[in-house]
């Protein structure tokens, strides 16, 4: 399959029917910039049909490693080439979510600024997770960065009783900030 | 004795054998209706003195839980000593802790999770040592934690060094979402050095306290009474930098004074 393009979904459960989920992977190359991949955070926000997270525990990330329903858990350990994972499983997704949007965020810490801009690679994918066969693949979303510090990677919707994911590559110059207030994170 | 197996009604009585014994039947007789589970029942103590509905629960000992809401101040005092952060306060960001202009210099004593303890401040600056995204960093009046790498931390007591001329200053810190934890500093007019907040890993929850000890001469004695005791100290004043390696890095530190 082509690597999708921003903007560009695909209808999962309608091509794969039966599909019980989805391991999102998100893979960064930051080349000689440790800090910078050291300072990535990859996180996952469960929205209502206006696009707003439900509440604060609906921000999974590694100091929240599951939602209350369990249905989206970011892993501990990774499998295959990713750097980080998150996993959904459909059946367990509460009727009241509509959208889960996966993100990436620069932690403002010590030291120097830095910015989305010097990654070299950026990529999202999803796979199957029960044979963790890749399923569809983002483009590389680093060309269109410069100063922004995150990033709205894909989301998996709804779609008349199924699940489509799609590119977002919406990038963010206030961060974090920006991103949560976006999503109702923050009010 | 014998003993007639047939008959067990007839069997003499075993006072030797407690757990043979029954508890005798209480005259009293159970009321038809219960007076239900209501606090408010003026009346709950029957005529006999036997109390029918549980006793009247005080409060438990201790203070309560106090979230820090985004985008609101709350102040740390002897009435209400801690706050907590939920989990998205305490790992998005840098939190750092400063105390303005005029205020006394800040310290800081740490724990981390794989046991390596000691204190930043006054030259060494970072934690771990040359690590190249620190958890910890501390210059002159702030003493910041990049919360990315809240994992690694357990503990963190922010200490402030009081010369004889600064007896107040407010101590303050702001969540990534704009809530805002405060702790005024009112001294008696004497040089010395105490802690004033702590800070608690919880279960990924930081818990945060306003320490209320007496002046101290030295960091060390500070650190000692709010229980950081497993610093490896090279004199009052310094501790080792990690990894310690040799002896002469004493001689280092020997010109290093607090007022």
């Amino acid at each position: 399959m082509a690597d999708l393009r921003r903007g560009s979904n695909v209808e999962l459960t309608r091509e794969i029917p039966g599909l019980p989920g989805l391991v999102l992977g998100v893979r960064w190359n930051a080349g000689q910039e440790r800090a910078l991949a050291d300072s990535l955070v990859i996180a996952t926000i469960l929205c209502d049909d206006r696009g707003r997270a439900l509440s604060d525990e609906h921000f999974v990330f590694f100091n929240q490693l599951a939602e209350p329903s369990m249905s989206v858990e970011q892993l501990d350990q990774v499998l295959g080439p990713d750097t980080e994972q998150v996993e959904i499983r459909f059946s367990a997704v509460p009727p009241e979510i509509s959208r889960i949007v996966v993100v990436l965020y620069l932690n403002e810490g010590n030291g120097l600024r830095r910015t989305l801009g010097r990654l070299r690679e950026l990529t999202v994918r999803a796979t199957d997770p029960r044979d963790q066969r890749e399923l569809v693949r983002s483009e590389n979303l680093t060309p269109a960065l410069d100063q922004e510090t995150a990033l709205a990677l894909a989301e998996v919707y709804r779609h008349n009783g199924g699940w489509k994911f799609k590119v977002l590559g919406e990038a963010y110059l206030a961060g974090v900030i920006g991103l949560a207030k976006d999503y109702g994170v923050v009010s | 004795m014998t003993m007639d197996f047939t008959a067990p009604d007839r069997a003499c009585p075993r006072h030797d054998l407690g757990f043979l014994l029954h508890r005798r039947r209480l005259d009293t007789p159970v009321p038809a209706v219960s007076p239900g589970l209501s606090l408010d029942t003026p009346d709950d103590v029957s005529a006999r003195g036997v109390r029918t509905t549980p006793p009247r629960r005080r409060g438990r000992p201790g203070h309560p839980v106090v979230r820090v809401r985004p985008g609101e101040r709350t102040v740390l005092s002897h009435k209400m000593p801690t706050a907590t952060l939920n989990r998205l306060q305490s790992a998005i960001g840098l939190l750092t802790f400063g105390m303005g202009r005029t205020g006394p210099d800040l310290v800081c004593a740490y724990e981390f999770a794989d046991g390596r303890s000691g204190l930043l401040g006054r030259g060494a600056v970072n934690a771990p040592a040359n690590s190249r995204t620190p958890a910890l960093s501390a210059r002159h009046r702030s003493v910041s934690v990049d919360l990315r790498q809240l994992p690694l931390l357990t503990r963190l007591l922010v200490i402030a060094v009081f010369p004889a001329t600064v007896r107040t200053g407010l101590l303050s810190a702001t969540t990534w979402d704009g809530g805002r934890i405060e702790r005024p500093v009112d001294q008696p007019p004497e040089a010395g050095i105490t802690a004033l907040l702590s800070m608690y890993n919880v279960d990924g929850e930081l818990v945060l306290r306003a320490e209320s000890a007496p002046l101290e001469p030295t960091p060390r004695a500070a650190c000692a009474a709010s229980g950081f005791a497993r610093i490896s100290w090279l004199d009052d004043f310094d501790c080792a930098a990690e990894p310690v390696t040799h002896a002469p890095m004493i001689n280092a530190n020997k010109n290093r004074t607090f007022p």
